[in-house]
């Protein structure tokens, strides 16, 4: 709840409003990749938002990227941690394809199933590491920041992930 | 033989982050995964950053409030007090008794009847009895009633012999032929 004497001057709201366009999306998803939950990630990512809005005065712009991930994180821990996940993703970039063949069309529907079946089904922390990488489009270098984890780490996780992910889509 | 283990984390690395070139014999299946997922994006809607932001600054940004002078914030106290008082003056009233509508209570021979009437008075109604009441200007009675008359109510003779009483608790015997 906003407190009385806690108005922001001009210069403090544009500065929190540009972290916030910034980070909001990748930390919501974030969320999401975790849970799975539309609705629940948007819930805590303005919650996370929300207490760095409380800390506004004392974070530095440097560290926030990785407060609010932390944050994020913690509140996920906290609240969500033991569901059986399901993602679903859609394919931005429609292909083009030359009279298709009805075994391939279906093949390929197969195949996304299975696929989106096997990222829900990695463990999260291979899972968060992964769609960072693959969809928010952040380098390794990013994605240890973020997290707070070493660069040998996220490789790791990435190659645990990939492993995983073609063991289990191919299964028929 | 398919080569089952991944190319080095570096190799990786390049491929994975923009623009790095695909290792070489790599897992087809692998391939088709990465580009795949390359294309993604989350399927259940979600806001965008700027319906994000509102809902954030809805929440938790407090708005300067406007400076108020205190013979304002006096008026507005005022205001809300009297209007209270005034919902209490309201619901405390009596109720306007009903215009016009005749109240018949009808005594059976042996029967005694005890009846308030609509302006708080009494009437103990004795057997074989008929009293009608339209308003305290006009009450007809058949055979015989007691009748205990609150301070203030005026009854009037309308029909046999009558007498009134104001006071406060006096019973009457009123009889009519």
């Amino acid at each position: 709840m906003p407190k009385e004497n806690d108005i922001a001057s001009p210069a403090e709201l544009a500065a929190f409003r540009r972290l916030f366009e910034e980070h909001y999306v990748a930390i919501r998803n974030f969320i999401y990749y975790k849970c799975g939950d539309m609705a629940e990630a948007e819930d805590m990512a303005q919650e996370a938002f929300a207490r760095a809005w409380e800390k506004r005065k004392t974070l530095r712009e440097d560290q926030a990227r990785n407060y609010l991930y932390t944050i994020a994180n913690n509140l996920f821990i906290n609240e969500v941690k033991h569901r059986q996940v399901v993602l679903r993703f859609q394919n931005m970039a429609t292909e083009e394809r030359f009279a298709p063949d009805p075994h391939f069309i279906l093949e390929e529907k197969a195949f996304k199933q299975r696929l989106e079946q096997a990222i829900s089904d990695l463990p999260v922390k291979q899972r968060e590491v992964f769609l960072m990488n693959r969809i928010e489009k952040q380098t390794y270098q990013e994605i240890a920041s973020s997290l707070g984890l070493s660069v040998k780490a996220v490789e790791k996780r990435m190659g645990q992930a990939l492993k995983a992910l073609r063991k289990l889509s191919s299964k028929i | 033989m398919m080569n089952q283990s991944l190319p080095d984390n570096e190799a990786l690395r390049r491929w994975l982050e923009e623009g790095g070139p695909t290792p070489e014999g790599l897992d087809p299946e692998l391939k088709r995964i990465v580009e795949e997922t390359g294309r993604y994006e989350p399927l259940q809607p979600a806001l965008s950053v700027n319906e994000a932001w509102e809902r954030f600054a809805a929440s938790n940004i407090e708005k300067p409030a406007r400076v108020r002078s205190l013979w304002q914030r006096y008026a507005a106290i005022a205001a809300v007090v009297l209007a209270l008082f005034a919902a209490g003056w309201i619901i405390s009233r009596p109720a306007t008794p009903k215009a016009a509508e005749p109240i018949a209570h009808i005594t059976a021979p042996a029967e005694l009847k005890t009846v308030s009437l609509p302006d708080g008075s009494m009437a103990t109604i004795n057997a074989a009895s008929e009293l009608e009441w339209n308003d305290h200007r006009n009450l007809n009675l058949k055979g015989e009633a007691f009748f205990e008359v609150v301070e203030g109510s005026d009854f009037q003779r309308s029909h046999g012999t009558w007498q009134r009483a104001c006071a406060r608790y006096q019973l009457q015997r009123i009889c009519a032929p």
